[in-house]
Protein backbone atom coordinates (compact mmCIF):
# COMPACT_ATOMS: atom_id res chain seq x y z
CA UNK A 1 0.00 0.00 0.00
CA UNK A 2 1.03 3.44 -1.22
CA UNK A 3 0.70 4.85 2.60
CA UNK A 4 2.03 2.30 4.17
CA UNK A 5 5.11 2.47 2.13
CA UNK A 6 5.46 6.46 2.54
CA UNK A 7 5.16 6.33 6.25
CA UNK A 8 7.94 3.59 6.72
CA UNK A 9 10.07 6.24 4.59
CA UNK A 10 9.28 8.84 6.67
CA UNK A 11 10.11 6.58 9.65
CA UNK A 12 13.48 6.82 7.94
CA UNK A 13 13.89 10.00 7.33
CA UNK A 14 13.53 11.28 10.85
CA UNK A 15 16.34 9.81 12.60
CA UNK A 16 18.55 11.09 9.48
CA UNK A 17 17.48 14.29 9.63
CA UNK A 18 18.19 14.64 13.87
CA UNK A 19 21.31 12.73 12.93
CA UNK A 20 22.15 15.34 10.20
CA UNK A 21 21.71 18.03 12.63
CA UNK A 22 23.82 16.07 15.14
CA UNK A 23 26.79 15.70 13.00
CA UNK A 24 26.84 19.09 11.12
CA UNK A 25 27.31 23.12 12.18
CA UNK A 26 30.66 24.80 12.36
CA UNK A 27 32.47 22.84 14.63
CA UNK A 28 33.66 19.41 12.53
CA UNK A 29 32.94 16.62 14.58
CA UNK A 30 33.19 13.00 13.95
CA UNK A 31 30.96 10.37 14.98
CA UNK A 32 33.90 8.96 17.21
CA UNK A 33 34.31 12.28 19.03
CA UNK A 34 30.47 12.96 19.69
CA UNK A 35 29.64 9.55 20.43
CA UNK A 36 32.65 9.21 23.06
CA UNK A 37 33.11 12.90 23.64
CA UNK A 38 33.56 14.72 26.55
CA UNK A 39 34.78 18.02 27.21
CA UNK A 40 34.15 20.62 24.22
CA UNK A 41 32.96 18.06 21.83
CA UNK A 42 30.22 16.42 24.62
CA UNK A 43 29.43 19.90 25.37
CA UNK A 44 28.47 21.44 21.54
CA UNK A 45 26.76 17.97 21.08
CA UNK A 46 24.63 17.61 24.31
CA UNK A 47 24.29 21.36 25.23
CA UNK A 48 23.94 23.06 22.26
CA UNK A 49 22.83 20.48 19.42
CA UNK A 50 20.50 18.15 20.97
CA UNK A 51 18.52 20.27 22.48
CA UNK A 52 17.99 22.88 19.34
CA UNK A 53 17.20 19.27 16.93
CA UNK A 54 14.80 18.34 19.28
CA UNK A 55 13.33 21.72 19.29
CA UNK A 56 13.20 21.77 15.93
CA UNK A 57 11.57 18.73 15.45
CA UNK A 58 8.80 19.08 18.07
CA UNK A 59 8.02 22.49 16.06
CA UNK A 60 8.09 20.92 12.78
CA UNK A 61 5.57 18.76 13.84
CA UNK A 62 3.32 20.37 15.62
CA UNK A 63 3.17 23.37 12.98
CA UNK A 64 2.11 20.12 10.86
CA UNK A 65 -0.24 18.42 12.79
CA UNK A 66 -2.22 21.96 13.61
CA UNK A 67 -2.27 22.95 10.01
CA UNK A 68 -4.07 19.13 9.26
CA UNK A 69 -6.33 19.89 12.08
CA UNK A 70 -7.51 23.21 10.97
CA UNK A 71 -7.69 22.45 7.56
CA UNK A 72 -10.16 19.62 8.80
CA UNK A 73 -11.47 21.90 11.33
CA UNK A 74 -12.18 25.21 9.05
CA UNK A 75 -12.20 22.98 5.69
CA UNK A 76 -10.23 25.28 3.73
CA UNK A 77 -7.39 24.14 1.83
CA UNK A 78 -5.60 27.58 3.19
CA UNK A 79 -6.13 27.28 6.43
CA UNK A 80 -2.50 26.96 8.50
CA UNK A 81 -1.53 27.32 11.81
CA UNK A 82 -1.08 31.35 11.65
CA UNK A 83 -4.76 31.96 10.64
CA UNK A 84 -6.55 31.94 14.01
CA UNK A 85 -4.31 34.98 15.31
CA UNK A 86 -2.04 32.98 18.07
CA UNK A 87 1.20 33.63 16.24
CA UNK A 88 0.41 36.63 16.19
CA UNK A 89 -0.93 37.55 19.55
CA UNK A 90 2.34 35.54 20.72
CA UNK A 91 4.64 37.88 18.92
CA UNK A 92 2.49 40.76 19.96
CA UNK A 93 3.45 39.62 23.51
CA UNK A 94 7.39 38.65 22.90
CA UNK A 95 8.14 41.66 20.81
CA UNK A 96 6.29 44.11 23.64
CA UNK A 97 8.26 42.37 26.37
CA UNK A 98 11.69 42.67 24.32
CA UNK A 99 10.64 46.33 23.49
CA UNK A 100 10.05 47.23 27.58
CA UNK A 101 12.98 45.57 28.38
CA UNK A 102 11.83 42.77 29.97
CA UNK A 103 13.68 39.14 30.49
CA UNK A 104 10.42 37.53 30.33
CA UNK A 105 10.27 37.31 26.50
CA UNK A 106 8.77 33.67 26.62
CA UNK A 107 6.04 34.73 29.27
CA UNK A 108 4.69 37.43 27.29
CA UNK A 109 4.66 35.25 24.78
CA UNK A 110 2.35 32.69 26.37
CA UNK A 111 0.22 35.40 27.53
CA UNK A 112 0.22 36.75 23.90
CA UNK A 113 -0.86 33.22 22.26
CA UNK A 114 -3.37 32.78 25.53
CA UNK A 115 -5.06 35.97 25.20
CA UNK A 116 -5.34 35.62 21.43
CA UNK A 117 -7.04 31.95 21.48
CA UNK A 118 -9.65 33.33 24.08
CA UNK A 119 -10.21 36.42 21.90
CA UNK A 120 -10.43 34.52 18.77
CA UNK A 121 -13.17 31.52 20.48
CA UNK A 122 -14.95 34.68 22.18
CA UNK A 123 -15.53 36.40 18.94
CA UNK A 124 -16.33 33.95 16.62
CA UNK A 125 -19.16 32.69 18.76
CA UNK A 126 -22.32 34.66 17.78
CA UNK A 127 -25.28 33.87 20.16
CA UNK A 128 -25.86 30.09 20.28
CA UNK A 129 -23.82 29.11 17.62
CA UNK A 130 -20.34 28.45 16.59
CA UNK A 131 -20.26 28.80 12.66
CA UNK A 132 -16.46 28.06 11.37
CA UNK A 133 -16.76 30.75 8.58
CA UNK A 134 -16.76 33.18 11.64
CA UNK A 135 -13.82 31.52 13.20
CA UNK A 136 -12.05 31.58 10.16
CA UNK A 137 -13.28 35.50 9.45
CA UNK A 138 -12.31 36.35 12.98
CA UNK A 139 -9.49 34.70 12.93
CA UNK A 140 -8.04 36.79 9.85
CA UNK A 141 -9.26 39.81 11.37
CA UNK A 142 -7.50 39.81 14.21
CA UNK A 143 -4.13 38.22 12.73
CA UNK A 144 -4.06 41.37 10.38
CA UNK A 145 -4.87 43.48 13.89
CA UNK A 146 -1.83 41.85 15.19
CA UNK A 147 0.80 42.35 11.98
CA UNK A 148 -0.20 46.28 12.80
CA UNK A 149 0.44 46.29 15.92
CA UNK A 150 3.65 44.48 15.35
CA UNK A 151 4.53 46.60 12.57
CA UNK A 152 4.18 49.77 14.98
CA UNK A 153 6.42 47.73 18.06
CA UNK A 154 8.76 47.55 15.58
CA UNK A 155 8.96 50.84 14.05
CA UNK A 156 9.03 52.06 17.82
CA UNK A 157 12.11 49.60 18.76
CA UNK A 158 15.62 51.19 19.30
CA UNK A 159 18.19 49.87 16.19
CA UNK A 160 20.31 47.82 18.94
CA UNK A 161 16.60 45.27 19.58
CA UNK A 162 15.33 45.51 15.99
CA UNK A 163 17.66 42.31 14.99
CA UNK A 164 16.47 40.05 17.51
CA UNK A 165 12.90 41.11 17.41
CA UNK A 166 12.98 40.34 13.28
CA UNK A 167 14.67 36.76 14.00
CA UNK A 168 11.86 36.28 16.44
CA UNK A 169 9.11 37.03 13.64
CA UNK A 170 10.98 35.18 10.86
CA UNK A 171 11.41 31.76 13.20
CA UNK A 172 14.61 31.23 14.59
CA UNK A 173 15.87 28.34 16.27
CA UNK A 174 18.97 29.67 18.34
CA UNK A 175 17.60 29.92 21.22
CA UNK A 176 15.53 27.14 21.68
CA UNK A 177 16.99 25.17 24.73
CA UNK A 178 13.64 23.73 26.39
CA UNK A 179 12.26 21.11 23.64
CA UNK A 180 10.48 19.77 26.69
CA UNK A 181 7.58 21.41 26.31
CA UNK A 182 7.11 21.49 22.41
CA UNK A 183 7.54 17.44 23.38
CA UNK A 184 5.07 17.16 25.72
CA UNK A 185 2.28 19.45 23.57
CA UNK A 186 3.10 16.99 20.47
CA UNK A 187 2.31 13.80 22.21
CA UNK A 188 -0.65 15.13 23.58
CA UNK A 189 -1.94 16.50 20.66
CA UNK A 190 -0.21 14.21 18.31
CA UNK A 191 -2.01 11.13 20.56
CA UNK A 192 -5.18 12.98 20.31
CA UNK A 193 -5.05 13.51 16.40
CA UNK A 194 -4.60 10.17 15.93
CA UNK A 195 -7.27 8.62 18.22
CA UNK A 196 -9.85 11.02 16.52
CA UNK A 197 -8.93 10.11 12.76
CA UNK A 198 -11.54 8.53 11.84
CA UNK A 199 -13.59 11.40 13.60
CA UNK A 200 -11.67 13.50 11.37
CA UNK A 201 -12.00 12.07 8.00
CA UNK A 202 -15.73 12.12 8.91
CA UNK A 203 -15.99 15.55 9.77
CA UNK A 204 -14.07 16.66 7.04
CA UNK A 205 -17.26 15.62 4.19
CA UNK A 206 -19.08 18.37 5.83
CA UNK A 207 -20.66 18.98 9.63
CA UNK A 208 -24.64 18.38 8.71
CA UNK A 209 -23.15 14.82 6.69
CA UNK A 210 -20.59 13.98 10.04
CA UNK A 211 -23.77 14.98 12.46
CA UNK A 212 -26.13 12.19 10.69
CA UNK A 213 -23.07 10.08 10.49
CA UNK A 214 -23.40 10.49 14.70
CA UNK A 215 -20.70 12.75 15.28
CA UNK A 216 -21.06 15.00 18.08
CA UNK A 217 -20.22 18.04 16.02
CA UNK A 218 -19.50 20.82 18.72
CA UNK A 219 -17.35 18.89 21.20
CA UNK A 220 -15.11 17.62 18.17
CA UNK A 221 -15.04 21.00 16.85
CA UNK A 222 -14.05 22.67 19.76
CA UNK A 223 -11.84 19.62 20.90
CA UNK A 224 -9.55 20.23 17.16
CA UNK A 225 -9.53 23.74 17.62
CA UNK A 226 -8.11 23.32 21.48
CA UNK A 227 -5.38 20.72 19.76
CA UNK A 228 -4.62 22.97 16.87
CA UNK A 229 -3.96 26.08 19.35
CA UNK A 230 -1.74 24.11 22.01
CA UNK A 231 0.15 23.03 18.88
CA UNK A 232 0.66 26.43 17.52
CA UNK A 233 1.55 28.09 20.51
CA UNK A 234 3.99 25.51 22.02
CA UNK A 235 5.22 25.47 18.32
CA UNK A 236 5.46 29.47 18.42
CA UNK A 237 7.09 29.95 21.73
CA UNK A 238 9.81 27.63 20.99
CA UNK A 239 10.75 28.79 18.11
CA UNK A 240 9.03 31.74 16.75
CA UNK A 241 6.48 32.00 13.83
CA UNK A 242 8.08 29.63 11.14
CA UNK A 243 6.47 30.11 8.53
CA UNK A 244 4.85 27.76 5.24
CA UNK A 245 5.55 24.13 7.40
CA UNK A 246 2.48 24.07 8.49
CA UNK A 247 0.40 24.86 5.11
CA UNK A 248 2.89 23.08 2.75
CA UNK A 249 3.54 19.29 4.73
CA UNK A 250 -0.39 18.37 4.80
CA UNK A 251 -0.96 19.62 1.49
CA UNK A 252 2.61 17.66 0.30
CA UNK A 253 1.38 14.61 1.59
CA UNK A 254 -2.24 14.67 0.44
CA UNK A 255 -0.39 15.27 -3.39
CA UNK A 256 1.41 12.11 -2.66
CA UNK A 257 -2.16 10.25 -2.09
CA UNK A 258 -2.28 9.83 2.24
CA UNK A 259 -5.92 11.01 2.18
CA UNK A 260 -7.08 9.11 5.53
CA UNK A 261 -6.16 11.12 9.00
CA UNK A 262 -5.36 8.00 10.02
CA UNK A 263 -2.36 8.16 8.00
CA UNK A 264 -2.07 12.08 7.66
CA UNK A 265 -1.87 12.40 10.74
CA UNK A 266 1.73 10.72 11.93
CA UNK A 267 3.20 10.95 8.70
CA UNK A 268 2.22 14.72 8.88
CA UNK A 269 4.29 14.80 12.27
CA UNK A 270 7.02 12.99 11.22
CA UNK A 271 7.29 15.23 7.52
CA UNK A 272 7.06 18.22 9.43
CA UNK A 273 9.55 17.37 12.01
CA UNK A 274 12.40 15.89 9.79
CA UNK A 275 11.63 19.36 7.34
CA UNK A 276 12.10 21.08 9.89
CA UNK A 277 15.13 19.72 11.50
CA UNK A 278 16.68 19.94 8.28
CA UNK A 279 15.99 23.22 6.95
CA UNK A 280 17.72 24.43 10.55
CA UNK A 281 20.25 22.28 10.46
CA UNK A 282 21.10 23.82 6.87
CA UNK A 283 20.15 27.20 8.08
CA UNK A 284 23.09 26.91 10.29
CA UNK A 285 25.65 25.47 8.36
CA UNK A 286 25.19 27.17 4.34
CA UNK A 287 27.17 30.05 5.49
CA UNK A 288 28.17 29.35 9.21
CA UNK A 289 29.42 30.62 11.13
CA UNK A 290 26.44 32.98 10.17
CA UNK A 291 22.99 31.49 11.10
CA UNK A 292 20.60 32.19 9.18
CA UNK A 293 16.88 32.29 10.68
CA UNK A 294 15.22 29.00 9.73
CA UNK A 295 11.76 30.27 8.80
CA UNK A 296 13.09 31.49 5.42
CA UNK A 297 14.83 28.12 4.66
CA UNK A 298 11.46 26.06 5.07
CA UNK A 299 9.76 28.56 2.51
CA UNK A 300 12.73 28.72 0.38
CA UNK A 301 12.82 24.76 0.43
CA UNK A 302 8.84 24.20 0.53
CA UNK A 303 7.53 26.58 -1.69
CA UNK A 304 9.41 25.05 -4.64
CA UNK A 305 8.82 21.79 -3.31
CA UNK A 306 5.13 21.63 -3.66
CA UNK A 307 4.81 23.90 -6.84
CA UNK A 308 6.56 20.91 -8.34
CA UNK A 309 4.19 18.53 -6.80
CA UNK A 310 1.10 20.40 -7.80
CA UNK A 311 2.37 21.19 -11.40
CA UNK A 312 3.06 17.19 -11.50
CA UNK A 313 -0.91 16.60 -10.93
CA UNK A 314 -3.84 15.88 -12.68
CA UNK A 315 -6.06 19.08 -12.49
CA UNK A 316 -8.59 16.78 -10.11
CA UNK A 317 -6.52 17.20 -7.04
CA UNK B 1 -41.59 3.87 14.46
CA UNK B 2 -40.84 7.16 13.68
CA UNK B 3 -43.82 9.75 15.14
CA UNK B 4 -44.36 13.34 16.12
CA UNK B 5 -46.35 15.01 18.02
CA UNK B 6 -47.28 18.64 17.23
CA UNK B 7 -44.11 19.53 14.68
CA UNK B 8 -43.88 22.74 14.71
CA UNK B 9 -41.11 24.59 12.12
CA UNK B 10 -40.16 27.70 11.10
CA UNK B 11 -37.40 30.11 9.52
CA UNK B 12 -37.44 33.80 10.08
CA UNK B 13 -40.45 35.27 8.82
CA UNK B 14 -42.29 31.75 7.78
CA UNK B 15 -43.91 28.71 9.04
CA UNK B 16 -42.73 25.81 7.27
CA UNK B 17 -45.05 23.15 9.56
CA UNK B 18 -48.06 23.38 11.77
CA UNK B 19 -48.65 20.87 14.26
CA UNK B 20 -47.90 18.02 12.29
CA UNK B 21 -48.74 14.61 13.74
CA UNK B 22 -47.46 11.74 11.60
CA UNK B 23 -46.39 8.10 12.31
CA UNK B 24 -43.65 6.89 9.70
CA UNK B 25 -44.08 2.87 9.97
CA UNK B 26 -41.81 -0.27 9.41
CA UNK B 27 -41.83 -1.14 5.47
CA UNK B 28 -43.65 2.01 4.25
CA UNK B 29 -42.01 3.76 1.28
CA UNK B 30 -42.86 7.81 1.48
CA UNK B 31 -43.12 10.79 -0.89
CA UNK B 32 -42.64 14.53 0.11
CA UNK B 33 -43.88 16.96 -2.14
CA UNK B 34 -44.14 20.89 -2.31
CA UNK B 35 -43.16 23.69 -3.71
CA UNK B 36 -39.06 25.12 -4.38
CA UNK B 37 -39.10 26.98 -0.16
CA UNK B 38 -41.88 25.09 1.36
CA UNK B 39 -40.04 23.35 3.90
CA UNK B 40 -38.95 19.66 2.69
CA UNK B 41 -35.66 19.45 3.72
CA UNK B 42 -36.06 21.26 7.30
CA UNK B 43 -38.76 18.73 7.49
CA UNK B 44 -36.28 15.95 6.54
CA UNK B 45 -33.62 17.87 8.92
CA UNK B 46 -36.17 17.76 11.94
CA UNK B 47 -37.43 14.63 11.57
CA UNK B 48 -33.88 12.62 11.03
CA UNK B 49 -32.66 14.76 14.57
CA UNK B 50 -30.54 16.93 12.72
CA UNK B 51 -32.31 20.22 13.40
CA UNK B 52 -34.31 20.72 16.32
CA UNK B 53 -37.82 21.74 16.19
CA UNK B 54 -39.32 25.08 16.98
CA UNK B 55 -41.96 23.15 19.22
CA UNK B 56 -43.55 19.53 19.31
CA UNK B 57 -41.38 16.08 19.58
CA UNK B 58 -40.08 14.16 16.87
CA UNK B 59 -39.84 9.96 18.87
CA UNK B 60 -38.37 6.74 17.35
CA UNK B 61 -39.64 3.82 18.90
CA UNK B 62 -41.42 6.50 21.82
CA UNK B 63 -37.63 8.46 22.79
CA UNK B 64 -37.05 11.46 22.04
CA UNK B 65 -34.67 12.07 19.27
CA UNK B 66 -32.82 14.59 21.34
CA UNK B 67 -32.15 12.21 24.24
CA UNK B 68 -30.67 9.20 22.10
CA UNK B 69 -26.84 9.34 21.39
CA UNK B 70 -25.58 10.42 18.15
CA UNK B 71 -23.88 7.43 17.15
CA UNK B 72 -26.76 5.28 18.53
CA UNK B 73 -29.35 7.80 16.32
CA UNK B 74 -26.83 6.96 13.44
CA UNK B 75 -27.70 3.44 13.64
CA UNK B 76 -31.53 3.74 13.33
CA UNK B 77 -31.59 6.96 10.74
CA UNK B 78 -29.88 7.77 7.98
CA UNK B 79 -30.09 10.54 5.56
CA UNK B 80 -29.24 11.54 2.19
CA UNK B 81 -28.66 15.48 2.31
CA UNK B 82 -28.81 17.38 -0.77
CA UNK B 83 -25.27 19.44 -0.36
CA UNK B 84 -23.06 18.30 -2.44
CA UNK B 85 -19.50 17.29 -0.72
CA UNK B 86 -16.76 18.25 -2.96
CA UNK B 87 -13.73 18.66 -0.50
CA UNK B 88 -13.51 14.62 -0.07
CA UNK B 89 -10.02 13.91 -2.25
CA UNK B 90 -9.71 10.48 -1.50
CA UNK B 91 -11.60 7.46 -3.31
CA UNK B 92 -15.22 6.18 -3.85
CA UNK B 93 -14.75 3.19 -1.56
CA UNK B 94 -13.09 5.20 1.15
CA UNK B 95 -15.99 7.83 0.84
CA UNK B 96 -19.11 4.93 0.97
CA UNK B 97 -16.46 3.22 4.28
CA UNK B 98 -16.90 6.61 6.27
CA UNK B 99 -21.10 5.75 5.80
CA UNK B 100 -19.79 2.97 8.93
CA UNK B 101 -18.52 5.31 11.04
CA UNK B 102 -21.50 4.76 13.68
CA UNK B 103 -20.67 1.00 13.50
CA UNK B 104 -18.67 -0.48 15.36
CA UNK B 105 -14.74 0.48 15.19
CA UNK B 106 -13.25 3.97 15.77
CA UNK B 107 -9.93 3.42 14.90
CA UNK B 108 -10.12 1.84 11.59
CA UNK B 109 -12.70 0.18 9.25
CA UNK B 110 -12.40 -3.55 9.79
CA UNK B 111 -13.05 -6.01 7.05
CA UNK B 112 -16.99 -6.32 7.84
CA UNK B 113 -16.86 -2.40 7.13
CA UNK B 114 -15.05 -3.11 3.61
CA UNK B 115 -17.38 -5.79 2.70
CA UNK B 116 -19.90 -3.58 3.73
CA UNK B 117 -19.04 -0.67 1.41
CA UNK B 118 -18.29 -2.94 -1.17
CA UNK B 119 -21.92 -4.17 -1.03
CA UNK B 120 -23.18 -0.72 -1.05
CA UNK B 121 -21.05 0.22 -4.13
CA UNK B 122 -22.09 -2.78 -6.13
CA UNK B 123 -25.94 -2.02 -5.11
CA UNK B 124 -25.93 1.66 -6.79
CA UNK B 125 -23.66 -0.03 -9.96
CA UNK B 126 -20.77 1.53 -9.16
CA UNK B 127 -18.56 -1.70 -8.09
CA UNK B 128 -16.02 -1.10 -10.83
CA UNK B 129 -15.00 2.30 -9.55
CA UNK B 130 -14.21 1.92 -6.11
CA UNK B 131 -10.40 2.64 -6.36
CA UNK B 132 -11.18 5.80 -8.11
CA UNK B 133 -11.09 9.40 -6.78
CA UNK B 134 -14.84 10.79 -5.90
CA UNK B 135 -13.64 13.96 -7.72
CA UNK B 136 -12.63 11.93 -11.10
CA UNK B 137 -16.40 11.27 -11.07
CA UNK B 138 -19.59 12.76 -12.83
CA UNK B 139 -22.19 13.96 -11.31
CA UNK B 140 -24.20 11.12 -11.44
CA UNK B 141 -21.52 8.84 -10.54
CA UNK B 142 -21.22 10.42 -7.36
CA UNK B 143 -24.67 10.81 -6.33
CA UNK B 144 -24.93 7.04 -6.33
CA UNK B 145 -21.56 6.82 -4.80
CA UNK B 146 -23.46 9.03 -2.05
CA UNK B 147 -26.36 7.01 -2.19
CA UNK B 148 -23.77 3.99 -1.77
CA UNK B 149 -22.66 5.53 1.72
CA UNK B 150 -26.21 5.69 2.84
CA UNK B 151 -26.59 2.13 2.16
CA UNK B 152 -23.61 1.20 3.46
CA UNK B 153 -24.54 3.26 7.05
CA UNK B 154 -27.78 0.62 6.68
CA UNK B 155 -29.96 2.25 8.66
CA UNK B 156 -33.87 1.61 9.55
CA UNK B 157 -35.55 4.63 8.63
CA UNK B 158 -33.77 6.44 5.47
CA UNK B 159 -34.42 9.99 4.75
CA UNK B 160 -33.76 11.39 1.39
CA UNK B 161 -33.48 14.68 0.30
CA UNK B 162 -33.99 14.93 -3.64
CA UNK B 163 -32.25 11.86 -4.43
CA UNK B 164 -32.55 11.79 -8.33
CA UNK B 165 -30.35 14.70 -8.32
CA UNK B 166 -27.92 14.43 -11.42
CA UNK B 167 -29.10 10.78 -12.62
CA UNK B 168 -30.40 10.08 -16.22
CA UNK B 169 -33.66 8.26 -16.36
CA UNK B 170 -32.43 4.93 -16.47
CA UNK B 171 -30.66 5.66 -13.34
CA UNK B 172 -33.56 7.26 -11.65
CA UNK B 173 -35.63 4.31 -12.11
CA UNK B 174 -33.07 2.03 -10.62
CA UNK B 175 -32.89 4.21 -7.30
CA UNK B 176 -36.67 4.48 -7.20
CA UNK B 177 -36.57 0.54 -7.27
CA UNK B 178 -33.98 0.07 -4.79
CA UNK B 179 -35.68 2.32 -2.43
CA UNK B 180 -38.69 0.66 -3.26
CA UNK B 181 -36.77 -2.90 -2.30
CA UNK B 182 -35.46 -1.83 0.50
CA UNK B 183 -38.81 -0.60 2.34
CA UNK B 184 -41.25 -3.62 0.99
CA UNK B 185 -39.01 -6.49 1.03
CA UNK B 186 -36.43 -5.05 3.79
CA UNK B 187 -39.03 -3.90 5.90
CA UNK B 188 -37.19 -0.30 6.39
CA UNK B 189 -39.00 3.02 6.50
CA UNK B 190 -37.51 5.09 3.22
CA UNK B 191 -39.06 8.86 2.94
CA UNK B 192 -37.93 11.07 -0.48
CA UNK B 193 -38.36 14.18 -1.37
CA UNK B 194 -39.12 14.40 -4.99
CA UNK B 195 -39.99 16.81 -7.34
CA UNK B 196 -41.07 13.69 -9.93
CA UNK B 197 -44.93 13.42 -9.62
CA UNK B 198 -44.43 10.65 -11.47
CA UNK B 199 -42.15 8.31 -9.53
CA UNK B 200 -43.91 9.52 -6.35
CA UNK B 201 -47.18 8.11 -7.26
CA UNK B 202 -45.13 5.14 -8.99
CA UNK B 203 -43.00 4.10 -6.38
CA UNK B 204 -44.63 5.51 -3.21
CA UNK B 205 -47.24 4.26 -0.94
CA UNK B 206 -47.63 7.16 1.11
CA UNK B 207 -47.30 10.52 0.14
CA UNK B 208 -47.14 13.90 2.15
CA UNK B 209 -47.67 17.56 0.78
CA UNK B 210 -46.52 20.66 2.09
CA UNK B 211 -48.54 23.94 1.29
CA UNK B 212 -48.05 27.12 2.06
CA UNK B 213 -47.85 28.40 5.48
CA UNK B 214 -47.11 24.65 6.54
CA UNK B 215 -50.41 22.90 5.75
CA UNK B 216 -49.37 19.48 5.59
CA UNK B 217 -51.55 16.49 4.63
CA UNK B 218 -50.78 12.64 4.04
CA UNK B 219 -52.00 9.98 3.58
CA UNK B 220 -51.79 6.98 0.78
CA UNK B 221 -50.13 8.12 -2.40
CA UNK B 222 -53.53 7.27 -4.37
CA UNK B 223 -55.26 9.88 -2.52
CA UNK B 224 -52.58 12.45 -1.76
CA UNK B 225 -51.50 12.17 -5.75
CA UNK B 226 -54.68 13.09 -7.91
CA UNK B 227 -54.93 16.00 -10.51
CA UNK B 228 -56.55 18.22 -8.22
CA UNK B 229 -54.37 17.55 -5.19
CA UNK B 230 -51.36 18.31 -7.11
CA UNK B 231 -52.94 21.65 -9.07
CA UNK B 232 -53.70 22.95 -5.64
CA UNK B 233 -50.33 22.07 -4.28
CA UNK B 234 -47.85 23.96 -6.62
CA UNK B 235 -50.81 26.29 -7.82
CA UNK B 236 -50.23 25.19 -11.50
CA UNK B 237 -53.03 23.15 -14.20
CA UNK B 238 -51.78 19.84 -14.53
CA UNK B 239 -53.36 17.24 -17.71
CA UNK B 240 -53.51 14.05 -16.70
CA UNK B 241 -51.93 11.44 -18.83
CA UNK B 242 -53.24 7.77 -18.01
CA UNK B 243 -50.94 4.85 -19.03
CA UNK B 244 -50.29 0.86 -17.69
CA UNK B 245 -47.77 2.61 -16.00
CA UNK B 246 -50.08 4.71 -14.08
CA UNK B 247 -50.83 8.21 -13.91
CA UNK B 248 -48.31 10.90 -15.65
CA UNK B 249 -49.10 14.74 -14.62
CA UNK B 250 -48.13 16.93 -17.57
CA UNK B 251 -48.28 20.95 -16.55
CA UNK B 252 -49.82 22.94 -18.90
CA UNK B 253 -49.35 26.03 -20.93
CA UNK B 254 -51.78 28.50 -20.23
Amino acid sequence: MRHRLLFYSLLLLAPFSLAAALLSGSADLSLAQLFNGNGTAGEILWQLRAPRAASAFACGALLALSGVLLQVLLRNPLADPYLLGISGGAAVGALGAMLLGLAAVQLAALGGALGAMTLVLALSFNRHAWSMHHLLLTGVALSAGFGALISLMLSLAPGSGLHGMLYWLMGDLSYARQPGLAWAALLATGSAGWLLARHLDVLAIGELKAKSLGVAVLPLQAGIYLAAAVATAAAVLECGSIGFVGLIVPHLLRLLGVHSHRWLVPCAILLGGSFLTLADTLARSVIAPQQLPAGVLTALLGVPLLLFLLSRQDAKY
Amino acid sequence: MLSTENLHLEVPGKILCQDLTLALEAGQCWAVLGKNGSGKTTLLHALSGLDKPAAGRVRLDGRALGEIPRRQLARRIGALLQEESTAFSGAALDYVLLGRFPHGATLAPNISDIAAARRALHRVGMGQAERQALATLSGGERQRVRIAQLLAQAPDIYFLDEPLQHLDLPHQLAVMQLFRRIAHDEGKTVVMVLHDIYWASRFCDHALLIHDGGKIVHGATSFMITQNTMENLYQCRFRTVTTSDGNYFLPTLE
